[in-house]
């Protein structure tokens, strides 16, 4: 019974990992193309005006540009696996891998990953406590406030945090990740002063992920409520919190874990408008300014890397359910 | 003498109660709302393929201009017109008809809709002509074929579109696109531009059909009316958004100046970047135009994008959703792994990149938050469909010789429609907050009519933030957090109301 039942879920297993590379394999075909079908042809965009016609076509032929798309796209493959993704146009020349990852990436995965952390204990403890107190005025006041915290545009509650907290109140700096032109005497001094930077795009990016976590979290957790499991939990005299904290959230927590993967791309999107908004350097901001100034390489490089961070944590997210969830047999 | 007594009696107990008047007016109201925006998403949507086919043919030897555009266009809507009259006429008479076969008649209409793609594209039309063009024909066809037949044939078809778009990137041919008009002499290429346009005319034919459903639909909004009527905070959503579309239909007559100065006008350093006063009521911007006309004149474009997006949206997730739960096998597996795809394409990258390289339009940011906002709808709506498959009414319908489409829309669609309902309402705000985001980073055309993300931008770009003009950048954000939330309120009671588990004892 137990053998059958791993081995059918070792072929689940397989299968998923089959269909993950498939979808990161057309993912990286379309990311190649959607740079070459583009109107604005990347050698103008690379080379710009005022070069001579010999120079122009020695970088043309440097870059690859003039081979037949079959053979772009072979070398593309092969340099992608090679780890290399080019040099961005305007980052002087800059290896596009170096570009992303260098700090921008870091940066980037400090801000959304406490942001993700504070939103969803938050969330979820407001939440499974929202749903134990139903319909009374604890439940709709806090149902009411994260609903608006839903309904709030990123980048005008950012606004808002930068016109009274930095502005008015001058309790936040501006902009940046660090005091620009301080030389910071230690490393904790360092640290105090990113945090402190940090607070205001971290508080915003909170607030807008927040509000999906705790819908989410009440209303599975008022569905677990009507579980047979809990009433034989209560019928065997557990503690109203332990049947809670123990039964309840352990259970409504898978729809979470799928819920924040298929959503990736928005949060992702989220935390880009609050980098622009705060002017934290990381890849929102790296974003906006390479479309602005058509840097075709680190967009490709951007725009991979984002999708493969997507695929991998819907593939994650699957696993995990078969982990978390012994109901399910495939 | 008693008999008749108790009779009376009997008949008194069986008059049904008196139904409070505000349900008939919610529900009359709702069919004649859901009416007219049907009659006026149609007339769009048939204007803008018209418009689109014309302007892609249009580069054939200069033939079709900007003068034969619009005529072409007239005639399509002239003939529209035509089709809708008589499609009506069909509809108050010929009543049978689309009671008994409506099916069969869509089935013939996408024969030829198929047929036709051959002449917008050869390539993707002979291909797709080759496959659905013998499903659609006759399903039937496919029980005679033994399964090593199907499969040559699937995968053939899946080859040669591999080889086409192989021999493509080889040979920088475009053979899949390759418009018929293109190899036709300028007179034919006219004519065939001409016929695809026609194409849409006979979904005229199914309105009737349509609003009379809608108006056989009202027992269930009055039901639905009857719970929602309790819940304050659905009625709450339900008067912000209310009052948020009175404004923006009445834009012209509210707002005391147009969105922008005349053209031409000679620019007055005084009225420049004005704090509020009785004669601005929110001051004035960097151009001297008034800032509270050009956030009232914002709501129209916000609410439009936000509407049109969401319902292209739902349509695209619904009719893929339904195609591959219904159908199952290669087909589903298809859908769902494009779908899968989009799900993992990075948003705001994505659409920041298509509006860079194709314009800026409104039509463009419609089409970039409706493209990359369907998959949630097809998701739900296939899981939905796979579950109704498998009931016994698809079965018994099956027995009494009803066809795939006349199954899909007549008892999976309707089925489905209270999730496609709650989809599309939650999409409306997903669609006017990412308007408002790619407009706040200026990706939209920032010159035309604003949104409400557009004088957002302006404010940001004039650092209305550090000159303390506060009424330049809080009040277009209070109105997109008001607009998001009345429909988060909507759709959050709604869901109470639909699904009873969640309801809760109301006392």
């Amino acid at each position: 019974m137990s053998t059958g039942k791993s081995t059918s879920a070792w072929r689940y297993i397989g299968q998923r990992v089959v269909q993950t590379i498939i979808i990161w394999f057309i993912i990286i075909t379309l990311n190649f193309i959607i740079f070459r079908v583009m109107p604005g042809d990347p050698r103008q965009a690379l080379i710009g005006e005022g070069l001579s016609p010999e120079l122009r076509i020695s970088v043309i032929e440097r870059f690859g540009l003039d081979k037949p798309m079959i053979e772009q796209y072979w070398l593309y493959l092969v340099n992608l696996f090679r780890g290399d993704l080019g040099y961005s146009f305007s980052h002087f020349g800059e290896p596009v891998i170096e570009t992303i990852f260098a700090f921008r990436f870091m940066n980037t995965f400090v801000l959304m990953g406490a942001a993700l952390v504070l939103s969803i204990i938050i969330g979820m403890a407001v939440g499974v406590f929202a749903a134990a107190k139903r319909d009374t005025i604890v439940d709709t006041g806090s149902t009411v406030t994260f609903l608006i915290a839903y309904a709030l545009p990123v980048f005008w509650i950012g606004i808002l945090i930068l016109y009274y907290m930095g502005f008015l109140w001058d309790l936040l700096p501006i902009a940046g990740t660090i005091t620009r032109g301080y030389n910071h005497v230690n490393i904790i001094d360092y640290i105090f002063d990113y945090t402190h930077h940090m607070i205001g795009p971290l508080i915003v990016l909170t607030l807008s992920f927040i509000g999906g976590f705790y819908l989410i979290m009440r209303d599975t957790v008022l569905d677990v409520f009507t579980q047979d499991y809990i009433l034989a939990a209560r019928a065997k005299g557990l503690k109203e919190r332990t049947i809670l904290y123990g039964h309840a959230m352990r259970n409504a927590m898978l729809p979470m874990v799928s819920v924040i993967a298929v959503n990736m791309p928005y949060l992702i999107s989220g935390a880009m408008m609050t980098e622009y908004v705060f002017s934290w350097s990381g890849l929102g901001l790296l974003t906006y300014n390479a479309v602005l100034s058509v840097d075709y390489p680190v967009l490709q490089g951007v725009f991979l890397f984002l999708a493969t961070i997507a695929v991998l944590s819907n593939f994650a997210a699957d696993i995990l359910y078969l982990y978390l969830d012994p109901r399910i047999r495939y | 003498m008693n008999e008749n007594i108790i009779d009376r009696k009997d008949s008194i107990e069986m008059i049904p109660e008196k139904k409070p008047i505000h349900l008939r007016i919610v529900s009359i109201g709702a069919f004649i709302l859901l009416t007219l925006v049907l009659l006026v998403v149609m007339d769009m949507l048939i204007v803008a393929l018209a418009e689109n086919l014309a302007i892609s043919h249009a580069g054939i030897g200069g033939l079709v201009t900007d003068d034969p555009v619009s005529t072409y266009v007239l005639a399509i809507r002239a003939s529209a017109i035509v089709c809708l009259a008589i499609s009506i006429w069909f509809g108050l008479l010929g009543e049978r008809m689309y009671l008994h076969r409506p099916g069969r008649i869509l089935q013939k209409l996408l024969t030829i809709m198929v047929c036709a793609l051959a002449f917008v594209m050869l390539g993707i039309g002979v291909g797709l002509l080759l496959t659905f063009g013998i499903f659609f024909w006759n399903p039937k066809q496919f029980v005679d074929w033994k399964i090593r037949n199907l499969k040559i044939y699937r995968f053939g078809f899946v080859g040669i579109i591999l080889a086409i778009m192989l021999s493509e990137m080889v040979f920088g041919q475009p053979f899949l696109t390759l418009t018929l008009s293109s190899i036709l002499t300028p007179a034919g290429a006219w004519a065939v531009s001409l016929f695809p346009g026609f194409l849409v005319i006979p979904l005229y034919l199914f309105l009737p059909k349509v609003i009379r459903d809608i108006w056989n639909m009202r027992p269930s909004v009055e039901n639905f009316w009857k719970e929602f009527v309790y819940h304050p905070m659905g009625m709450l959503g339900l008067a912000i958004i209310g009052s948020i579309v009175f404004v923006a239909v009445f834009a012209p007559y509210i707002a005391p100046y147009y969105w922008e100065n005349p053209p031409g006008a000679p620019i007055n350093l005084d009225e420049l970047l004005q704090p509020p006063s009785a004669e601005h009521i929110l001051g004035t911007n960097h151009r001297g135009q008034d800032i509270f006309s050009r956030i009232i004149y914002g709501s129209q474009i916000s609410l439009m994008i936000g509407f049109v997006a969401s319902v292209v949206a739902v349509f695209l997730g619904t009719t893929v959703g339904l195609i591959a739960g219904y159908y199952g096998g290669i087909l589903d597996v298809i859908l769902m792994r494009i779908t899968d795809v989009f799900l993992c394409l990075p948003t705001l990258p994505l659409m920041l990149i298509f509006l860079m390289l194709f314009g800026q339009g409104l039509q463009n940011v419609i089409i970039v938050i409706a493209i990359l906002g369907w998959t949630g709808t097809a998701r739900m709506v296939r899981s939905e469909a796979l579950s109704l498959r498998e009931q016994p009414l698809t079965e018994a319908a099956h027995a009494l010789g009803a066809s795939d489409g006349y199954i899909l829309i007549h008892h999976i669609l309707p089925n489905t429609l209270p999730l496609i309902l709650a989809n599309m309402i939650l999409g409306v705000v997903t669609a006017i907050l990412s308007e408002a985001g790619i407009a706040f980073l200026g990706f939209v055309d920032i010159h035309g009519q604003p949104s409400w993300g557009i004088v957002l931008h302006w404010a940001w770009k004039n650092a209305a933030l550090l000159a303390n003009k506060w009424w330049w950048f809080i009040p277009p954000g209070v109105l997109i957090m008001l607009t998001t939330l009345g429909f988060v309120f909507i759709s959050h009671t709604a869901d109470k109301v639909v699904n009873p588990r969640l309801r809760g004892r109301r006392s």
